[in-house]
């Protein structure tokens, strides 16, 4: 049981890290295309 | 006379078993479906035909080393060529503007695997052992290609009813989710309007499998398989110089390797595999964890908008079960049911992708975990 609840937590603990991740790394592209985009526009 | 009777013995009929005729009534059943229905025909079609041919008797067709559709399996889907192919094509399909537009929906595609890891746990509460347990939990992840993926790994014996399960179950999505829906949420928050995402420029999108890629297979390396196939189908679509790729990835490629695909995880579906008490527990934990799936959707998606400003639809939440793109589909139904004027759709369509990562990194770290 003791392993369940280890899989469990680190389980769905690790989804919402990979996507925690994930979402930094869209804004992060986000604010440099932003950035590029704004570059170019001048 | 006597060779006739020589000749009779050696047919199949001398052979049959009850176990046989219930398994070719189970495979009529979704050979009818499919057909009369339309329930995800591109896959209960063949894989109702292959439960049909394994339980013909003497055909050898699952003779390990010799039977035709035992190769198939073995080099199809045991060597993990087939469910990292179809990625390639459904990622060659996906669109994650609507993802890119609204970045902070991605986590409604993970709130969504909770359900995953809730079955996991019931079903291990009610004595699967802890391989078994996490394949019927990912069906909650309505993912087909990952459920079998992981089915291989971790338990071969369940690959057919854990595939039939999530197959059947993505074709109800209609009809299991919108109760779900209904009774987590109020009527003034299914009215809630999305605010308008922001404009995802080209860049972006070319950026986005590449960055994806790196982030998730550096955290979950097991996901790789997955993950890069899914990411490079999306690189072909959005980079839009290989449109020849894009095209044979989202066509050709993906129908012939479907035809692949489900032919033998039918073929794993033999009466004694099948006709067993288990199956039936695996049918029920595969409901229940669409049913959990939708529910923690919805559920985070209501938590995010007690920190937010600007609200959510908590419909948005269910979503995130991976069924693109029914499950979007049928959120902007459930919306449209209550005020015409909202459009969810497009917005639906960002959890519904992400609710495809969440469920393949789910995968990933079960494979890690337990593999």
């Amino acid at each position: 049981m003791e392993q369940a609840i280890t899989i469990f937590v680190s389980g769905l603990g690790g989804v919402f890290a990979a996507m925690a991740l994930l979402y930094g790394a869209i804004r992060l592209t986000s604010l440099i295309t932003d950035k590029i985009g704004g570059r170019k526009e001048k | 006379m006597q060779t006739l009777i020589a000749l009779f013995k050696t047919s199949g009929v001398f052979y049959l078993t009850p176990g046989m005729l219930i398994m070719w009534v189970i495979a009529l059943v979704l050979i009818y479906l499919a057909i009369a229905k339309d329930y995800e025909p591109l896959l209960l079609l063949p894989i109702g035909f292959g439960i049909l041919l394994v339980n013909l008797p003497l055909t050898g067709l699952m003779t390990p080393g010799e039977g035709l559709i035992w190769r198939f399996y073995h080099y199809g889907i045991q060597w993990e060529v087939i469910p990292p192919l179809i990625f390639l094509g459904l990622g060659a399909l996906t669109d994650f503007g609507p993802l890119l537009a609204n970045p902070r929906l991605i986590f409604l595609g993970a709130g969504a695997q909770g359900g995953v890891y809730l079955t996991f746990f019931v079903a291990y509460a009610m004595g699967f052992d802890l391989k078994e347990a996490a394949t019927i939990g990912i069906i909650g992840g309505a993912d087909g290609p990952t459920t079998i993926f992981l089915a291989t790994k971790l338990a071969p014996h369940m690959l057919g009813s854990c595939a039939v399960a999530a197959y059947s179950y993505m074709a109800l999505v209609p009809i299991i989710q919108p109760p779900i829906m209904k009774l987590l949420t109020t009527p003034s928050e299914r009215v809630i309007h999305m605010q308008k995402g922001r404009k995802v420029k080209p860049l972006e999108k070319i950026v986005f499998p590449i960055m994806g890629a790196i982030v998730i297979i550096l955290l979950v390396p097991a996901s790789a398989p997955l993950v890069a196939m899914f990411m490079l189908g999306n690189l072909f679509r959005e980079a839009k110089v290989v449109e020849r790729l894009t095209h044979a990835s989202q066509n050709e490629l993906l129908n012939i390797i479907t035809i692949f695909l489900g032919l033998p995880v039918g073929a794993t579906m033999n009466a004694e595999n099948f006709l067993q008490p288990k199956v039936i527990f695996i049918f029920f934990l595969g409901l229940l964890a669409f049913m959990f799936s939708t529910a923690t959707g919805i559920m985070l998606a209501k938590l995010m908008n007690l920190f937010s400003r600007n609200k959510i639809n908590p419909l948005l939440g269910a979503a995130g079960v991976s069924a693109v793109p029914m499950a979007a589909r049928v959120v902007h139904k459930v919306a449209a049911e209550a005020d015409k004027k909202n459009y969810l759709l497009m917005y639906a369509m960002g959890p519904n992708v992400a609710g495809v990562i969440g469920t393949v990194v789910a995968a990933g770290i079960f494979l890690t975990l337990l593999g």
